[in-house]
């Protein structure tokens, strides 16, 4: 939304000093406003709102739970999810984008919130993990039913809850392995019928989670380099391959910016020593290796395809100043007192700055040639 | 998205499913209790610390560790949850105890015996001589707030008998929970 007010007033600007004529500048005006998605700021709130009112619905039902008989509470929970995904199908009927979404929203929060109330109130002693299976399986079929890509992310983010709630489990079972990818690709797929972009991002997301909790659970280090492999295999794959990523996925920077994240966190444990047995040198040696790793993923992510991916190159430019501050700490920080540390540290900044504004200049005129040549 | 009248339906199609879903919940719990035989089980004291968590009381009791050699048949070969089928006998106090256990469910139970189906995490490396933790799903009773306290020093003295329904299936839900004879909480079915 901010960003079509910036389009706009540049448009203003642009037709005042002559560079557009008229008919151009309500083009391109009419032209941002239908690229514009139906959910800016107005939709945020709207579900930020749905959120606090399935909360407030929830606790008012558990909070009172004295007052009333169970069997009231139960229905009051039974018609809430009702009101919501009816309500929202109808608003959806009608063609309304927003409150359709909200209404789905507050239903399905109301269904996880029912299923932890009817435990409590029952006296149902069974897995947490069980209970939030239920949730997600109810999620995906709302989302299914009704094309809904808020319901998409609503499931995925239960899968999230659903990992958290592993990770807690003292009675852990194995099953998780298998499911949590299960049910992200079922989320995919879900996302790609109901065409819901953003909730590819969460499941991206999850799916790094998912990578880092096994990790920890199983305590193997063999996870992590097949993490290193997979992240490295994603973001050589753009880079390489790009038109056949992209016609496979339509999501080929997105993928690769996920897999070089997947890379460097990969790393990053690596350099922090949680094991001292993958390397069979000293600790000293270890962290110099993987601190080499880390310099080389951010210059590499940067040439291979800084030039062409946003993604990549933000997050070789934090990485690599994240590290090269690291390192500094590491190394010199200790030995000097801490005005000469912020002296260093000063300096170390502006070189970094002078690093990032001369590789722009150069990356925005590879990309200039890139756009020429094709 | 969909629109039109289509959708409306589909809407009403998805909150009949969770709602039934719900329903399921109490139901199932419901029939237990309904059709359920009763026992009376003495739940123990355990680790003080683990007695209130949040608003619910930890119920323990004699059922809740077995030991190995004491189940008869073989253990399962699959990892993760499986089931351990106990046979209970009415003791001279009105509490049942433990009689025997097995992993298989028993069919040629005696009248005077009742079976409950417990749960139990199997690991690879359980030992053929160690003690099983299982769960029976009447391990937690939560109460109002505050109320936990009463419950857990009654606990302490050895005193609370809980009522136990359980179904020919062997699956069990908590009817009411006793002291010295005298009713603590009883359950309603809904």
């Amino acid at each position: 939304m901010a960003f079509s007010i910036g389009i706009k007033k540049h448009i203003a600007r642009w037709q005042q000093a002559g560079l557009i004529d008229e008919v151009t500048a309500d083009l391109l005006r009419k032209d941002v406003e239908k690229t514009r998605s139906g959910f800016g700021l107005g939709g945020i709130l709207a579900v930020l709102g749905a959120v606090l009112l399935g909360a407030a619905i929830i606790s008012l039902v558990a909070a009172n739970w004295e007052a009333m008989p169970r069997l009231v509470r139960v229905v009051m929970i039974i018609s809430v999810l009702w009101i919501g995904f009816v309500g929202g199908a109808w608003r959806a009927s009608l063609g309304d984008k927003i409150f359709s979404q909200v209404l789905y929203l507050i239903a399905a929060i109301t269904f996880g919130a029912g299923i932890a109330l009817i435990g409590q109130m029952y006296h149902l002693s069974g897995e947490a993990s069980d209970a939030v299976l239920l949730w997600i399986a109810g999620t995906m079929i709302a989302a299914f039913c009704l094309r809904s890509g808020v319901l998409v992310i609503a499931a995925v983010a239960t899968t999230a809850l659903y990992i958290l709630i592993i990770l807690d489990e003292n009675m852990k079972s194995q099953t998780y392995l298998w499911l949590v990818p299960l049910l992200l690709f079922i989320s995919a797929g879900l996302a790609w019928y109901a065409k819901a972009g953003l909730a590819r991002h969460f499941i991206a997301l999850t799916a790094i989670t998912y990578v880092f909790v096994v990790w920890a659970d199983m305590n193997d280090a063999t996870v992590l380099w097949i993490a290193a492999a997979a992240g490295s295999a994603l973001f050589l794959a753009d880079t390489f391959l790009t038109n056949m990523v992209e016609r496979f996925s339509g999501w080929s920077k997105a993928l690769a910016g996920y897999g070089f994240l997947m890379l460097i966190i990969t790393l990053g444990l690596f350099q922090f020593d949680f094991f001292d047995n993958i390397f069979s040198s000293t600790t000293k040696g270890n962290e110099v290796v993987s601190a080499v790793a880390i310099l080389a993923s951010a210059i590499g992510g940067l040439t291979l395809s800084g030039y062409r991916n946003l993604a990549v190159r933000w997050l070789s430019y934090t990485v690599f100043s994240l590290e090269v501050l690291y390192l500094a700490f590491k190394t010199i920080g200790t030995l000097i007192g801490t005005a000469s540390f912020f002296l260093c540290a000063g300096v170390l900044v502006l070189l970094l700055a002078a690093f990032v504004v001369r590789m722009e200049r150069r990356l925005q005129a590879k990309t200039a040639a890139a756009q020429g040549a094709a | 998205m969909f629109t039109g009248k289509r959708i409306i339906w589909l809407g009403i199609i998805v909150a009949l499913l969770q709602s039934g879903a719900l329903y399921a919940m109490v139901e199932q719990r419901a029939s237990i209790l309904r059709g359920g035989k009763d026992i009376i089980l003495l739940s123990e004291p355990i680790d003080p610390r683990d007695f209130l968590r949040g608003d619910y009381v930890t119920l323990s009791y004699d059922i809740s560790s077995i030991s190995a050699d004491k189940i008869s048949g073989s253990r399962p070969e699959v990892s993760g949850l499986i089931d351990v089928y106990v046979t209970l006998v009415k003791g001279s106090d009105d509490r049942w105890s433990f009689a025997s256990a097995s992993w298989e469910a028993r069919s040629d139970l005696k009248p005077e015996e009742v079976q409950i189906r417990g749960r139990m995490m199997n690991y690879g490396y359980l030992a053929p001589d160690s003690t099983y933790r299982v769960n029976y799903g009447i391990e937690r009773y939560y109460v109002p707030e505050g109320q936990g306290i009463a419950i857990e020093e009654q606990q302490r003295e050895r005193k609370i008998d809980v009522v136990v329904a359980v179904s020919d299936e062997g699956e069990a839900q908590i009817r009411a929970l006793r002291s010295d004879g005298s009713v603590l909480y009883e359950e309603p079915l809904y």
